[in-house]
């Protein structure tokens, strides 16, 4: 069995190896003693992300993509692995002296309802992580605020206002706003665009391509959309039950998918009834499994519509077939 | 064909302490036995209320104020409370867009598939149950038997849709009305119900109304659409036509900024600026016009009104009727 466990690449910003993050779950039983289950949302997952490029992460709800997103910038502590982050493994770090490394990693939250305060101004908002980080002069505050929201596309005379006065897509700027607010190498956007109607979601996306662009930054991009991915992400991953299953540049993973799951995801997406695309629609039966008591084997083996005799036999790991695209199908090893 | 549905010049205003709501502002549309109409829009743009409209379901702010729903011959905008709850199941049913709330927590799934076959069809219980647990194995939910007698809780997500299509369908409506039905699932999962719902349309014959934000999935399921903008109809036609000959600068902003795999990755998305106006507060002439690329000086004068265009195909839009076509936005499209 070959292994992928290679060392952290020396060009990656970020390098995450058999990372797991476990929760606990329902009690076993009755008793004390007996304790509880464990939800394995994140269950072995290696990846590299390149400076200045974009992962896309898609997978199904529950799958445990968010669950990565936030373990990777340790908002919750991983139960095992490693995350290299410039050369450091966070894992290792102390809260303490995790707080030098979190102004340079930040995060895009899905809701724009949920994840501003009704409390406080939007100018407060976009201010408090640069408070944080020290930078205590209020006039020097309210200037880089004022250009923050300049550069999302807000007017800056906004600053006072409350995020119930914004529409969901201006709310997102200002998401994105305090995500930018103390200059980060690397932001994880999750589900940025999933809460906003159509013609909206278009203006943020191209709102995060041109700051990209602008800033040099490095995203990983959650995402349950493959139409979503495929336009932003320079590599995609599949992730399935907690496991990635597919990672590969993103023109090679759409035009030659091995994984099943893979296939079946691309296959689901609606086509127009005019178009003949000749492409064989594959029919999943049966629902995700549950990352409590997931399968002993490949995960994806009770749903897999070409399953092998290995596939129940133990777990698969991810093996690259063709330069820089992995997959984890014993059908592939 | 039949007729399943007819309404003409709808209009459901909402009285607010804000103001005046017009959520739907004169819509007119016909739906044979048999087809799927799609309408699309963004939030707010009165496709819902549409489609409770049809249901005689509007919340207590709401009133139809002017035009006819004629469902099956029938006129039902003046019925009574007593005689519109005689039609709904079936003649009209509807799929709501969150099947966990759209289901009764505290009662069997059994019993909420069983209650309409009682009161509507005159089943005895014992018939009901037979013919609820033939639903519940239709719709593709695994031992019907005994996922009768659980609760809504004890389903996921896609079961919980798959029992809601179930009681919609229990008494063969002429019409169902299915409210983004597949919005809050996953993506495999909306495949298997998009399917299923299909299936259904064809073994039944009822007229469907698909309402949806995803122009994809009325790309492949739907044989007509109707394009919604801020409580007015801005397009109508055959799916085909609509997609590939767009004659409204709304549709073809919202057809342009969509994504599919395959698309052009290295220029930025033609993007419709500005948001949908506030339904309280108006813009005169056409509502589109404070968003749009092609305006012109008539735009913010006169509203104008559906208008063929082609076969089938109408759009309300100024700039659409004149000779030359429009292509507003930056179409590289594919």
């Amino acid at each position: 069995m070959p292994q992928t466990q290679s060392g952290p690449q020396d060009s990656a910003l970020l390098s995450v190896r058999g990372l797991k993050m476990y929760f606990p779950g329902p009690r076993l039983g009755p008793w004390p003693w007996q304790g509880r289950a464990k939800v394995q949302a994140v269950d072995g997952v290696d990846l590299d992300i390149l400076r200045g490029e974009t992962l896309g992460l898609v997978g199904e709800s529950g799958c445990g993509k968010s669950t990565l997103g936030r373990a990777v910038l340790q908002l919750h502590r991983p139960t095992g692995g490693s995350v290299v982050f410039d050369g450091q493994d966070l894992c290792q770090l102390k809260e303490k002296e995790l707080r030098p490394i979190r102004p340079r990693a930040q995060i895009i939250f899905q809701d724009p309802y949920a994840s501003l305060d009704p409390r406080r101004s939007i100018g407060y908002t976009i201010g408090e992580p640069l408070l944080l980080t020290g930078m205590t002069d209020p006039v020097a505050r309210r200037e880089r605020v004022a250009e923050l929201l300049r550069l999302v596309g807000l007017n800056p005379a906004y600053e006072n206002r409350y995020p119930h006065e914004f529409s969901g897509g201006q709310r997102q700027r200002v998401g994105i706003a305090r995500a930018l607010a103390t200059n980060p190498e690397f932001v994880v956007a999750d589900e940025p665009i999933s809460s906003l109607d159509v013609s909206i979601q278009a203006q943020v996306i191209n709102l995060l391509r041109e700051l990209k662009a602008r800033l040099g930054l490095t995203y990983l991009f959650i995402s349950h959309d493959l139409r979503v991915v495929n336009y932003i992400s320079d590599d995609v991953a599949v992730m399935y039950v907690g496991q990635i299953v597919e990672i590969a540049p993103t023109a090679e993973l759409f035009s030659n998918p091995l994984h099943p799951y893979t296939r079946a995801l691309l296959s689901a997406a609606p086509k127009p009834r005019w178009e003949d695309t000749g492409v064989q629609r594959i029919k999943l039966e049966g629902e995700v499994p549950s990352p409590i008591n997931p399968p002993p084997g490949c995960r994806f083996a009770p749903r897999c519509p070409s399953i092998g005799p290995a596939c129940d036999q133990g777990p698969v790991h991810l093996i690259e077939v063709s330069p820089n695209h992995k997959v984890a199908c014993w059908l592939r090893s | 064909m039949t007729q399943v549905l007819e309404v003409r010049d709808l209009r459901t205003h909402f009285f607010t302490q804000d103001g005046l709501v017009a959520a739907v502002d004169g819509l007119s549309f016909e739906l044979a036995a048999g087809e799927i109409i799609g309408l699309v829009g963004e939030s707010g743009c009165g496709k819902s209320t549409a489609a409770l409209s049809f249901m005689r379901l509007i919340p207590k702010q709401g009133k139809i104020v002017s035009g006819q729903i004629i469902l099956d011959g029938q006129d039902i905008v003046s019925l009574s409370e007593a005689e519109m709850r005689q039609l709904r199941g079936p003649k009209v049913a509807m799929i709501f867009q969150d099947a966990l709330a759209a289901l009764d927590p505290t009662m069997k799934v059994g019993h909420q598939l069983m209650e309409p076959l009682q009161t509507h069809m005159g089943m005895s219980p014992r018939a009901a149950r037979k013919r609820a647990i033939e639903l519940l194995d239709r719709v593709g939910i695994p031992d019907p038997d005994t996922r009768l007698d659980e609760y809504s809780y004890q389903f996921s997500g896609g079961m919980r849709q798959r029992v809601m299509i179930a009681i919609a369908l229990s008494c063969n409506p002429k019409l169902l009305l299915a409210d983004e039905p597949t919005t809050a699932l996953d993506v495999t999962i909306q495949r298997q119900i998009l399917d299923l719902i299909l299936e259904l349309r064809d073994e039944t014959g009822a007229g469907v109304i698909l309402i949806t934000h995803d122009v994809g999935v009325v790309a492949e399921a739907c044989d007509r659409v109707i394009v919604m903008y801020a409580g007015n109809a801005v397009e109508m036609g055959p799916t085909e036509e609509v997609f590939l000959r767009p004659g409204h600068p709304y549709t073809q902003g919202l057809l342009g900024s969509t994504l599919n795999v395959g698309r052009d990755r290295e220029h930025a998305l033609p993007a419709i600026p500005g948001m949908p106006p506030d339904l309280i507060d108006l813009p005169r002439g056409c509502r589109f016009e404070p968003r749009c690329p092609a305006r012109v000086a008539m735009c913010s004068q006169e509203t104008p009104v559906l208008k063929s265009i082609g076969r089938q195909h109408e759009v309300a839009c100024w700039r659409a009727w004149e000779k030359a076509p429009v292509l507003a936005w930056d179409s590289d499209r594919r």
